[in-house]
């Protein structure tokens, strides 16, 4: 595991815990525009959020707190996310979405 | 200052850090209306989360200046982030992170332009009518927003105005 999926990790189970109602957590995979090279970037589908489409929100890296990369979080309702999902809702500037970061307590993280 | 994403953050951070602490400065004073008070809080927090939006390469500051409902969405992800990076988080996180998704949707509501569908017209600059009756926001306390004394209100105070100067840095 590199030093930037280490952080995501981080970053996502400090999310689950302090947010019980996010479900969900993906990685977002960039295209060929405005990519996500050296940034995380997690789709964060939240029971508790409002359905207000696609709105990334860009965090500076704060390597004192173990995040050594700017990050991008796109909060989504499980709604939003089903669209996301079935292309009816798309990602921009070419994102698509990665793998799945499970909670800590599900099993196998790897 | 040159306008790229970073410095168009670093822009909106800076007003919003002039707005929270106007807001601040008029708390000891009895003379100042709520609304008024409260209208400071409304806009540091919009543009916070502003300030964010902007900074993501590809963005357009131009389309974000002129709508202002982003509190609700975005407050509560910026407090998440800002409680993810503390390095000594208080233990009553979840507690904080859900009172400040309730509060966020009442900072926003603050605005005139956001009524929830006519349902919420109290806001902090223009009277209004509800049930036939008239209101002032001059003369209105917003109940939902005594935030210095609530429970957890001056943690998320706290956390809000440390994720503005976080933006600055």
């Amino acid at each position: 595991m590199d030093e930037r999926e280490a952080a995501t990790r981080r970053l996502a189970q400090r999310h689950y815990l302090i947010e019980p109602a996010i479900s969900e957590i993906r990685t977002i995979g960039s295209g060929t525009a405005f990519g996500l090279n050296d940034t995380i970037a997690l789709l964060e589908v939240n029971q508790n959020t409002i359905a207000s489409g696609i709105m990334p929100l860009r965090f500076d890296a704060v390597p004192a707190s173990g995040i050594p990369f700017p990050s991008v979080i796109v909060e989504v309702t499980p709604d939003e996310y089903e669209q996301i999902k079935r292309n009816e809702l798309k990602l921009p500037y070419d994102w698509s979405l990665g793998p799945l970061v499970p909670r800590a307590n599900e099993g196998n993280h790897d | 200052m040159n306008a790229n994403p970073g410095n168009w953050g670093r822009a909106f951070a800076k007003q919003a850090q002039a707005d929270f602490e106007a807001w601040s400065t008029l708390q000891g004073n009895k003379a100042i209306p709520v609304c008024h008070k409260l209208h400071f809080l409304q806009m540091a927090c919009e543009k916070l989360c502003k300030a964010h939006l902007c900074k993501q390469p590809g963005a357009d500051p131009k389309v974000h200046q002129s709508c202002h409902a982003y509190t609700a969405k975005n407050l509560g992800i910026i407090i998440r982030q800002q409680l993810s990076l503390t390095p000594r988080p208080p233990k009553n996180h979840e507690y904080l992170q859900d009172r400040c998704n309730l509060i966020a949707r009442e900072i926003e509501l603050l605005h005139p332009s956001v009524d929830n569908g006519g349902k919420r017209p109290d806001n902090c600059e223009y009277p209004w009518e509800q049930g036939g009756n008239l209101y002032v926001p001059a003369t209105w306390t917003f109940p939902a927003l005594n935030l210095l004394e609530a429970q957890g209100g001056r943690a998320l105070l706290k956390l809000i105005y440390n994720a503005i100067l976080r933006l600055e840095a």
